[in-house]
């Protein structure tokens, strides 16, 4: 049920991020990540373009097959904008960002600039970046 | 993707107490001077370097008994300072598991720093990465949970082939019983990583152990682990809020826990205040009686008493509905937020009054009474074949005397039936640290055996041991074991047979 809701989500998000990509300049985003303690299951990222829905709806979500030297990923085509990206490792493969039963991560997560929270994740701002004409490269460590 | 599930996560972590501020702009550590060159009386204080040290043939004075052959292992916070920056609170120095071993050669001594995540990061970098308890050092390392500021430094139990080095904020740590390596965080269950394990497990005379967890602001997980270590069942429990929850008591049915008022100023922590400097007392408030059922984790009752703070019980037992359960109170958290800091400045400072107390629960008429001895005292301790069991009496280090910056100088048994007390009282020059009741292996009656303790004199500036006849404190010592050296001093211990 999951796999098919993010499937879902996952396809109009393209479809969204496809019309609108005709519409601005644009340029590709690649990101990479490191600090994988293993090549199990898959790191997932999500990419947001505004605060609201910050950590609820990212303008786009993949998952790409974990790798222990590190995972690349390339975004294509996105508008020049403001974006921040969250991303965990799914290293059990379950689909989930797993958590122990008082909700503390238990999973590697991380997010861009390597922004970190205050008792809690960092906010749009703390992990926004500024995407231009050209491609851009950026890197994000799993902690 | 689940953002959903990620998202309550994130939110949920944001509750926990010890996931702490990665931006401490708060109170930094001060910075190392010579604090302690008039003060001889605070060098433990000063914490070592990171040094393991060893004494294979303590030098003793009387007669170790016969029959008292096995391991008393220790803990406590034991590296304060690195750097150039030093910790402003006890409770933030890193685990330091003695171990006291008494063998037919006679007694030997080995003390080694817990290789938790936290000491061999901060060790191989030569300076603090880690937030801690109350200190606001700047995270240099992602905090990932709890277990990235475990310092493993308050208690130790033996658990099957597992010594357990316990924190209050994190995963248990498992040592090896023998060369007191170790072996890594101890995961009860894949969902039960890098949950707080705290440091005052109860264990019964046949082994069960029964431990908690401060999960965040009104949670607390119960566990019930066999005498093997198999954790048998567990439950997050809704439970009325207390930012500091740091020992609890078990009786023949029900689990107690006294929760005081306190809560945590989250825009001190939001500023980049330590844990510890953004606890608030509210005296106005109640203490939370909160009994839970061990049969059942989710029948509790809550009752309510004026405010008072408690950090260590003795004991706790039931007849007829009625619980009683033995602790050491006192006013405030004036304890932990202000004395405890000043000594760590190498300051000598009176204490504020910490007293034995003596509640009753009467579970049917959901009332509660208590009286409070005059003495000064604190880590109570009873014979440990009487846990959850009817017991009659309680050992403590205490204070008698007229210098009120002295710290514990005599031991004092308690008898809870009589009134009545033991007591010796060593000169001012000692300082005490708990003292636990090791019972002789051929009787069963309560208090027969020895009471073992450690130490600090200050005049000879070495750390030394003392085995007293536990039902004849008066008569003083009947060995004294001294180290050629001091340590740091410990938290709590154990005293597990050869």
């Amino acid at each position: 049920m999951k796999r098919s809701t993010s499937l879902n989500k996952l396809a109009l998000a393209f479809a969204i991020s496809a019309s609108v990509s005709t519409t601005a300049y644009a340029a590709d985003l690649t990101v990479e990540i490191k600090g994988l303690t293993s090549g199990n299951g898959q790191v997932f990222i999500a990419l947001y373009d505004k605060s609201e829905g910050w950590m609820k709806n990212g303008l786009k979500s993949v998952g790409t097959p974990a790798a222990k030297d590190g995972v690349t990923y390339e975004f294509k085509d996105l508008p020049v904008g403001e974006y921040a990206i969250s991303i965990y490792h799914d290293e059990n493969g379950n689909g989930k960002f797993d958590t122990n039963v008082a909700g503390m991560p238990i999973e590697a997560y991380g997010f861009s600039n390597d922004a970190m929270g205050n008792y809690g994740p960092p906010t749009f701002e703390q992990a926004k970046f500024k995407l231009g004409t050209d491609k851009k490269t950026i890197t994000l460590n799993l902690k | 993707m689940d953002r959903r599930s990620f998202l309550g996560a994130a939110s949920t972590a944001a509750t926990l107490p010890f996931l702490f501020s990665a931006v401490g702009a708060g109170a930094e550590a001060v910075a190392p001077k010579p604090l302690f060159a008039n003060n001889p009386r605070l060098t433990p204080f000063r914490g070592f370097a990171g040094q393991d040290v060893a004494c294979d043939n303590v030098a003793v004075e009387g007669k170790i008994p016969a029959a008292l052959r096995g391991v008393f292992y220790r803990n406590g916070p034991g590296l304060f300072e690195r750097g150039g920056q030093r910790y402003q609170h006890w409770f933030d120095g890193d685990g330091l598991l003695n171990a006291w071993r008494f063998t037919d050669k006679g007694v030997s001594h080995q003390a080694k720093f817990i290789r938790t995540e936290k000491f061999v990061a901060e060790s191989e970098a030569g300076e603090f990465l880690m937030p801690s308890f109350g200190t606001a050092i700047k995270a240099k390392r992602p905090v990932k949970n709890s277990d990235s500021a475990n310092t493993a430094n308050t208690n130790v139990v033996r658990l099957g082939d597992r010594l357990l080095a316990m924190w209050e904020g994190g995963s248990a740590y498992d040592l090896d019983p023998q060369t007191l390596a170790t072996r890594g965080v101890v995961t009860w269950k894949p969902e039960l990583k890098a949950m707080p394990f705290s440091a005052h497990p109860k264990v019964e005379a046949d082994g069960t152990l029964w431990n908690f967890g401060s999960a965040g602001f009104g949670k607390i997980v119960l566990y019930h682990l066999s005498a093997a270590g198999e954790m048998l069942r567990y439950h997050l429990l809704d439970s009325p809020p207390s930012a500091m929850v740091h020992d609890f008591a078990v009786s023949q049915k029900h689990i107690i826990f006294l929760l005081a008022p306190v809560t945590m100023d989250r825009d001190a922590l939001k500023a980049g205040g330590s844990f510890g400097e953004s606890l608030r007392w509210n005296g106005k408030e109640s203490v939370k009686v909160l009994v839970v059922e061990k049969a059942d984790f989710t029948k509790q009752v809550v009752m309510e008493m004026p405010a008072f703070m408690v950090f260590h019980f003795g004991n706790a037992w039931e007849i007829n509905n009625m619980i009683r359960v033995d602790f050491v109170k006192s006013d405030s958290l004036d304890i932990m937020r202000e004395y405890m800091p000043r000594l760590m400045r190498g300051e000598s400072v009176a204490a504020a009054a910490s007293n034995a107390c003596f509640m009753k629960i009467d579970l049917s008429r959901r009332q509660c009474s208590m009286e409070t001895r005059s003495e000064s005292v604190e880590f109570p301790r009873i014979d440990p074949r009487f846990v959850a069991q009817r017991n009659r009496m309680v050992f403590y280090p205490s204070y008698v005397g007229h210098d009120p910056s002295s710290r514990f100088n005599s031991v004092l048994r308690v008898d809870t039936e009589t009134g009545k007390t033991d007591r010796y009282t060593f000169g001012d020059d000692v300082q005490l640290e708990e003292h636990i009741v090791v019972p002789k292996p051929d009787s069963l009656k309560e208090g027969v055996g020895w009471l073992i303790g450690v130490g600090f004199d200050q005049a000879r500036q070495q750390t030394f041991t003392t085995v007293f006849d536990a039902l004849n404190l008066s008569a003083g010592p009947v060995a004294i074991a001294r180290l050629p050296y001091w340590m740091p001093l410990c938290f709590h211990g154990n005293f597990y047979a050869a």
